[in-house]
């Protein structure tokens, strides 16, 4: 699994307003649809992974497969970078982005 | 065809003999383009980008490292294990399950990726004179045997 990384203490300085902006809009993990990964096997993942329930994890799998990609999750960066590392281990295509 | 039932502590697997010899024979096939495939197609569907920027890209594949191939490599070991010590019945159990269909899933994807699927082709009946046969036959039989492993497992139970 991915791991926290350290920071050294040079780079933590007072934030001005803009960066702590910035810092705080959520990073958002996105699931991009495939030929390949069978709908059920994906609906699984979501409910395994995020421990959603079974109504949510089939309604963001059919979002995936009806309009090409679903935001599955958001947060800090770190835990999202977490996330999406283990969708891919599942196989999933999962990308991250900020949110707008 | 394989049968699956639900067992105490997890999913139990009938394999037929032929079967399990073709599990473990694309377990090898998998193996090695773990072991060779640094680029190409194959390679970046099994190691997606995380982002579409090439900086935060580089960090996050530096912070990353070997991990996801060390990942990988541990299912297979788990799958490879299971068919070589029990053959054609084979119980998988906790963890083992979600190596299993981790590793079946990218052994899908491996072929999947080779033959260009796209969606239209997937839900297409498999013709005998299609080239591609054999790979679509062994694709679906693979999508059949995730797609029971996760209808026996209880995370489907209503």
């Amino acid at each position: 699994m991915v791991t926290s990384p350290t920071i050294a203490p040079e780079r933590i300085d007072v934030p001005t307003g803009d960066e702590q902006l910035e810092r705080d809009r959520p990073w958002l993990v996105v699931v991009h649809n495939d030929p390949i990964n069978l709908m059920s096997y994906v609906a699984y993942v979501f409910q395994k992974v995020f421990n959603y329930s079974r109504e949510k994890a089939h309604k963001l799998m059919l979002q995936v497969h009806n309009e090409g990609k679903a935001i599955v999750s958001s947060g800090p960066r770190e835990k999202s970078e977490a996330e999406c590392f283990t969708l891919h281990s599942y196989g999933l295509w999962a990308t991250l982005t900020k949110d707008a | 065809m394989p049968e699956f039932a639900r067992h105490e502590h997890g999913v139990e697997l009938e394999l037929d003999a032929q079967e399990s010899r073709l599990l473990l024979q694309l377990t090898k096939e998998y193996a090695d383009v773990l072991r060779r495939e640094q680029e190409g197609p194959v390679h970046d569907r099994l190691y997606p980008a995380a982002y579409g920027d090439e900086k935060d890209e580089a960090a996050y594949k530096d912070l990353i490292g070997d991990s996801l191939t060390t990942h990988k490599l541990e299912a297979l070991e788990k799958l490879r294990n299971a068919l070589n010590k029990r053959g054609t019945t084979v119980t998988i159990t906790g963890d083992d399950f979600d190596a299993w269909i981790q590793c079946v899933t990218d052994m899908r994807l491996v072929i999947g990726t080779r033959l260009e699927v796209d969606e239209t082709r997937m839900a297409e009946h498999v013709s005998p004179r299609d080239p591609d046969a054999q790979a679509l036959t062994v694709l679906h039989w693979l999508g059949w045997l995730t797609e029971g492993l996760i209808q026996a497992s209880s995370i489907t139970e209503p």
